[in-house]
């Protein structure tokens, strides 16, 4: 009916437009073509702590594109589901967070974008090598790291120092420690050696260290060789651990091992960078008693390291600005504004995959809990250390959880640790061959 | 438990054969019982493996608690157990027993194979059904809602099975013959002769649904992540599975399962007879 | 959703007087009918359509992957890839192994109670059946919960006065495990299936009974063999329905599988699936593995009726 319009009516266009790029936003990830002058959405899921912090700041510093984030569950805890069904269902968010085991996963599904050629030259020269080697594939770039976790060893220095025992340097060394902590200590042990939810990043960061290679894009094909002769000393040298009593096996989280840390029970962790500041969040009482030093090397001649933990973002399919998305993801991970956000929101102690950050996390960090130690000068040699060249395979999520059953059943004194190995290849080979990956396996 | 053995009366004699049955129920009724008492005592009583005394009782501040937990959301569980069950047990009884009516009252071509494809869909596993009743769900935007659990569980073939066997016993011929006679459609037939005479049958075919729904924990599994959706099986299950970290779940996953359990054994008291007429007409056939 | 209940409902050309009350007849049944076919469509044929679908046509990714993906025809591709999954043969190992722990337990001890109660010496008959039939009402996770937490020591009782005892139990251990669980479903299900032979047991007609005792038969001959084969039919439905639904073991381990380190996420066909289908989003993967299962359970169900036939026509020849 024409007529001048009435006063309702306004109101809902002019509520209708906003309310419809929001909505376009949240249901279809803005997949469809925005014309209009305004500023660009995209959307933005992730578990990180201090993102929202982060987009606020970005969203506050330009006004071309307008980030809405949605706190999601971490990956294990059902984030990774909630992507793929968003993905399936056709509206994933532009930008999403993915560890960088998963992240060949997600690239294979067709979540991940392929954004080679989005990544500006300045990025790639400031990122840490090794760290854009873990989301390049075959020469192509799926996610851009945020930060890269040398594992380091976190250690008691008050019971070190009590009882006069030296940082360990070499795994031979570590071992000696171990059964001098058994013996002469009444109750302790030297570490934890985890199992479930999470033994397989613990245990696959000894044999990136130790020169393993679970998996291999060579020749166009997936080789897998997860029991190869690195991975068996690891398993070896752990296995003989857990049979003379010289570590506690166990579960890497919950009750049981929160006790065993808060009651001293356990000498050394071992694990990312990060885990400083989750130890401060965790037991702010034990301030003073740990200190951090480099994790101990099989060969000290050719010092090398794996990493534990550590995010990517990935641009995804669903995503109609892949470009804006990028745009904020390099401002994430490169800018020393976003950096301070994230660490406005609290303690942590994540080391950055553009190094050169690493300045602002070294200010931002409360050295006292440490008793003064300055660890990212630790961070930075230790990043440097990191093995170039290993590959996360195209299913890790259940190739490490078939592992981790095999290690808690070993823990349990059924099979044994190699066992757990050659489970977790065996149970790999068909998911790989069901999806019509060409694959090769090694069995050495 | 009874074995062979024991079916020697005039060996071992009256006593024997009652020891044996007694023992037996002991066997079920001893957990149901821990179930109870557990429920009430509060959670030193519970963790020091102290139960069966009869001291530290706080039944009533184990409900408070429970239904503090996670901001009361067990309410809301049981809410939604309620409504699932209950209306999709009510729904899929009518369902169920009007098509077994029509297996029974009328003729057509190939009725028995049809009926045998309906007896044939029992047997297959639900774990079959899942992934693509989960890609239905999220291909029509119905993943993650009321719908997605509520209309799978109205389909109950064994219920058909039921319904027609009821038919055939509780609505003789000469009954419908009659109303035929006055002029009455087969349609008012049914819904005003047929329907009342059937109605300790679809009372039955509704228990047994009931069960079956309460009961339903995988399909809600793949559906709902929205915790506000879950039925009291998914949610007990979650917080059993947090239990593990936080001990201060155990008491409330105790709690919680009692109440869960309390509107079906009231069911199962009040309808005793519906669940035997169900049993034998599904077995002795 | 008329077209679906309307092949059925073309009426059978046979003699019929009432001619003019056919087509309301037709009517009536189409109406009747199609609230059922339109969900055995729905929930049913189409998802079970989907499962095979899924376990031929599945998104093929060549070379490491990382291209374009599409749908195509792939064959017994993914059936060699389930096949040759230890993981999947460990899970139907298992579910072979709990089968025939619990199905023969679960029915002797059934079947046994049943012919007690029924052999007139034991007393408070319906307060036993009630007592026996009480766990069947309580939810399979709730029966599941109940007894993790009597496995569970410094929650348990049993395990506490076992200790006391200087007995040392793990019920979830690697031997005990398998066995735990079958306790958990003999304790729901064992007085469902009492009730279900006590019934049959009471239609036995009294004289066939009689004239066996007569004959000199005591109650054990009687129970055994005069009353037992009698109730066959009861039995084979029995042995059937708690196959079928023991071939899906889902519940019981995916609850103890939070507590137990020896219940993992693929330890069963079931979890299998929906390990590969939600955790691993391998579609075809899982939908082969459903397809797999629900092969087994058909042609096991396929077999014990054949069994129980042949040995009943065995039985008729010899007698």
């Amino acid at each position: 009916m024409p007529g001048p319009p009435n006063r309702r009516s306004v109101l809902a266009a002019g509520l209708a437009l906003p309310l419809a790029g929001a909505l376009g936003a949240c249901t279809s990830g803005g997949g469809r073509s925005t014309t209009s002058a305004g500023p660009v959405r995209i959307t933005f899921w992730s578990a990180l702590r201090g993102s929202q912090e982060v987009v606020d700041a970005f969203n506050r510093g330009q006004n071309r594109i307008q980030v809405v984030f949605q706190q999601i569950p971490s990956g294990g805890q059902g984030g990774y589901a909630k992507l793929s069904n968003a993905a399936r269902a056709g509206n994933a968010p532009d930008v999403a967070t993915i560890e960088y085991p998963q992240v060949p996963g997600f690239a294979i599904d067709g979540v991940a974008r392929d954004i080679t050629d989005l990544v500006s030259e300045r990025l790639r020269n400031r990122l840490l090598p090794q760290a854009l080697g873990l989301t390049t594939f075959a020469g192509r770039v799926f996610s851009v790291p945020l930060d890269i976790e040398p594992m380091v060893l976190h250690y008691r220095r008050d019971v070190f120092d009590q009882h006069g025992l030296a940082v360990p340097r070499t795994w031979d060394e570590f071992a000696e420690l171990a059964r001098t902590v058994r013996d002469r200590l009444d109750g302790p042990r030297i570490c934890l050696f985890a199992t479930v939810p999470s033994g397989g990043t613990h245990f696959a960061a000894f044999c990136w260290q130790a020169g393993a290679q679970w998996f291999d894009t060579g020749d166009g094909a997936w080789n897998v060789s997860l029991a190869d002769a690195p991975t068996r000393r690891v398993a070896e040298y752990w296995q003989r651990l857990i049979n003379d009593d010289l570590v506690i096996s166990g579960p890497s989280e919950g009750r049981q091992n929160d006790s065993y840390i808060q009651q001293g029970r356990l000498l050394t962790r071992l694990s990312g960078a990060w885990d400083a500041g989750a130890q401060m969040k965790a037991r702010p009482g034990q301030k003073g008693l740990w200190a951090l030093a480099p994790l101990p090397q099989w060969d000290p001649a050719r010092p090398a390291l794996g990493t534990h933990g550590g995010s990517t973002f990935a641009v995804t399919k669903d995503s109609a600005h892949p470009e804006a998305a990028m745009e904020f993801i390099e401002w994430q991970v490169s800018s020393p504004d976003a950096l301070r956000a994230r660490l406005s929101s609290g303690t942590s102690s994540q080391y950055p995959a553009v190094p050169d950050l690493a300045e602002v996390g070294r200010a931002a960090f409360d050295r006292a809990y440490y008793a003064g130690q300055d660890i990212y000068t630790l961070f930075d040699q230790e990043a440097a250390k990191i093995r170039d060249g290993w590959i996360w395979g195209p299913r890790m999520t259940a190739t490490l959880s078939v592992m981790q059953d095999g290690f808690a059943r070993a823990a349990a004194g059924q099979g044994s640790l190699i066992e757990a190995v050659r489970a977790a290849q065996a149970g790999t080979m068909p998911d790989l061959a069901a999806l019509g990956l060409a694959t090769s396996e090694h069995t050495n | 438990m009874s074995t062979p053995t024991a079916l020697r009366p005039r060996l071992l004699g009256r006593a024997a054969v009652n020891v044996v049955v007694g023992v037996s129920v002991l066997y079920t009724l001893l957990p149901a019982l821990w179930l109870v008492l557990a429920a009430s005592k509060n959670a030193d009583a519970l963790f020091g493996s102290d139960v069966l005394s009869l001291r530290d009782f706080s039944p009533l501040e184990n409900l408070r608690d429970l239904f503090a937990m996670d901001k009361g959301i067990y309410g809301r569980w049981y809410v939604n157990s309620l409504v699932y069950a209950v209306g999709g047990a009510a729904l899929s009884a009518l369902v169920s027993v009007a098509c077994g009516y029509a297996f029974d009252k009328f003729r057509f071509r190939h009725k028995e194979k049809l009926f045998g494809l309906v007896l044939a869909a029992v047997m297959v596993p639900q774990t079959v059904l899942a992934l693509p009743l989960y890609l239905m769900a999220s291909g029509t935007g119905l993943v993650n809602t009321f719908w997605a659990v509520f209309i799978p569980v109205l389909f109950n073939p064994f219920g058909v099975y039921l319904g027609r066997i009821f038919s055939e016993g509780y609505v003789p011929g000469e009954v419908l013959e009659a109303a035929r006679m006055d002029g009455a459609g087969e349609l008012a037939t049914y819904f005003r002769v047929a329907l009342r005479m059937l109605g300790p049958g679809v009372v039955t075919v509704f228990l047994f649904q009931l069960t079956a729904i309460w009961n339903n924990f995988f399909l809600p599994m793949v559906m709902l992540s929205n915790q506000r959706l879950y039925p009291v099986s998914l949610g007990l299950y979650s917080w059993n599975s947090s239990a593990t970290v936080s001990p201060e779940y155990y008491p409330a996953v105790i709690t919680g399962s009692l109440l869960a359990v309390l509107p079906l054994i009231v069911a199962f008291v009040l309808l005793q007879r519906f669940w035997r007429s169900g049993l034998t007409a599904g077995a002795v056939k | 959703m008329v077209t679906v209940a309307s092949p059925a409902a073309v009426p059978r050309p046979a003699p019929v007087t009432r001619s003019v009350a056919r087509r309301g007849e037709r009517v009536a049944c189409g109406v009747l009918m199609a609230p059922f076919f339109t969900l055995f469509v729905l929930v049913f044929l189409i998802p079970v359509g989907t499962a095979v679908w899924l376990s031929f046509f599945t998104a093929d990714e060549p070379g490491l992957g990382f291209g374009p993906e599409r749908t195509v025809f792939v064959g017994p591709r993914t059936y060699q890839a389930v096949l040759s999954d230890p993981t999947f043969l460990r899970g139907l190992g298992v579910v072979g192994l709990y089968c025939l722990l619990y199905i023969p337990l679960l029915v002797v001890a059934a079947l046994g109670l049943a012919l007690l109660l029924d052999s007139g010496a034991a007393r408070l008959r319906s307060l036993a059946q009630f007592g026996l039939y009480l766990p069947h009402v309580v939810p399979g996770i709730i029966a599941a919960i109940i007894w993790l937490y009597l496995y569970t020591p410094g929650l348990s009782p049993v395990v506490d006065l076992l200790a006391r005892a200087d007995v040392t139990v793990d019920f979830l251990g690697v031997h005990t495990v398998i066995p735990a669980m079958v306790n958990i479903a003999l304790w729901s299900n064992l007085g469902y299936n009492v009730v279900v032979f006590y019934a049959a047991l009471q239609a036995v007609p009294r004289e066939v009974v009689e004239a066996a005792v007569v004959d000199g038969a005591g109650p054990v001959r009687t129970a055994l063999g005069v009353k037992t084969p009698l109730i066959r039919s009861s039995i084979v439905m029995v042995v059937l329905f708690t196959l079928i639904w023991a071939l899906q073991l889902f519940t019981e381990p995916m609850l103890l599988s939070q507590s137990s380190p020896m219940v993992n996420s693929r330890f069963s066909p079931s979890m299998y699936i929906y390990d590969a289908a939600f955790t691993r989003n391998n579609y075809g993967l899982a939908a082969a593995a459903s397809v797999i299962l629900l092969a087994c359970t058909i042609a096991l169900s396929y077999g014990v009726t054949r069994w129980t036939n042949r040995s009943a026509a065995g039985r008729k020849a010899t007698s």
